[in-house]
């Protein structure tokens, strides 16, 4: 049966955001455009093995602090840097490991790496791979993203 | 009951271990496995270790095949509590020693119920 990975995603993801952060995030049509966005941070984490990839979390530097002080229960302004990226990052590794649990066979193995986080102002693009799915996503002003990208087969 | 929490993610250590203290733990936590070894001669025992998988230094999984090599530790329960969720990551975890597996995210009532079945049931 075919799967349907933005579907998958947008479950995966709401349930994250709502568990952990007790936040509610909708999926949305709404074009996320990180450069009129201001600050934008990016996590990924890389998918290896049978199947080989990255899922990216694109999220605007604000509303991952948010994310950041509700997971640590500080203030926003007391919220640091560190704290933003480990926040991030944990997104990013829960929606990767969960999305990588639906994306190979199960008889074959897969690996997910540390995630890694970074600033960008423009989306974070990895050579060599395309995007398979991509989910917009609402909570109150801010849009976020999470993508699936998938490593071009080169013998194809 | 103590319980060790083990991830590299502070944001978890922190969120897991206000779970545990909430269900009537005393909670100790490391950012790695190698870390958890440490601790577990420094500052044990404990009555069971919350286990992330990847995680740098030391993963999970090899926190649990170390521990389990070692019979002084072999009354603490282990709980994987991570985002490999696919069957052959659980089935193997298990194979190693671990004795529960709790996919992330998780909540309270989830680690509660894990642990109920562990017969440590929280207060």
């Amino acid at each position: 049966m075919e799967i349907d990975y933005n579907t998958e995603i947008q479950r995966y993801t709401s349930d994250i955001w709502e568990q952990i952060l007790g936040l509610e995030v909708t999926p949305t049509q709404e074009s996320f455009n990180p450069a009129e966005k201001g600050i934008t941070l990016v996590g990924c984490v890389q998918i290896m093995g049978s199947w080989e990839g990255s899922v990216e979390l694109l999220c605007p530097a604000e509303l991952a602090k948010k994310a950041a002080s509700i997971m640590f229960g500080t203030n926003m302004n007391e919220t640091s840097q560190e704290d933003i990226k480990d926040a991030l990052g944990e997104l990013t590794n829960m929606t990767g490991g969960n999305i990588k649990s639906i994306i190979h066979d199960e008889d074959q193995e897969c690996y997910l790496s540390l995630p890694a986080v970074a600033e960008s102002d423009n989306q974070m693009h990895v050579p060599g791979t395309r995007e398979v799915a991509k989910a917009t996503f609402k909570h109150e002003k801010h849009l976020f993203v999470v993508r699936l990208m998938k490593k071009i087969d080169k013998k194809k | 009951m103590r319980a060790l929490v083990i991830d590299d993610s502070r944001a978890i250590r922190l969120i897991l271990g206000q779970v545990m203290k909430k269900l009537g733990f005393e909670v100790v936590d490391a950012g790695d496995g190698q870390e958890a070894l440490n601790k577990l001669k420094s500052d044990g025992p404990f009555d069971i270790a919350l286990v992330d998988w990847n995680m740098p230094v030391m993963n999970g999984y090899d926190f649990v095949v170390n521990t389990r090599k070692d019979s002084q530790y072999n009354d603490m329960r282990l709980m994987m509590v991570t985002t490999e969720t696919e069957m052959a990551q659980v089935v193997k975890a298990l194979e190693a020693g671990a004795n529960e597996y709790v996919m992330k995210p998780f909540t309270k009532e989830m680690i509660a119920e894990k642990l109920t079945l562990l017969g440590l049931s929280p207060e």
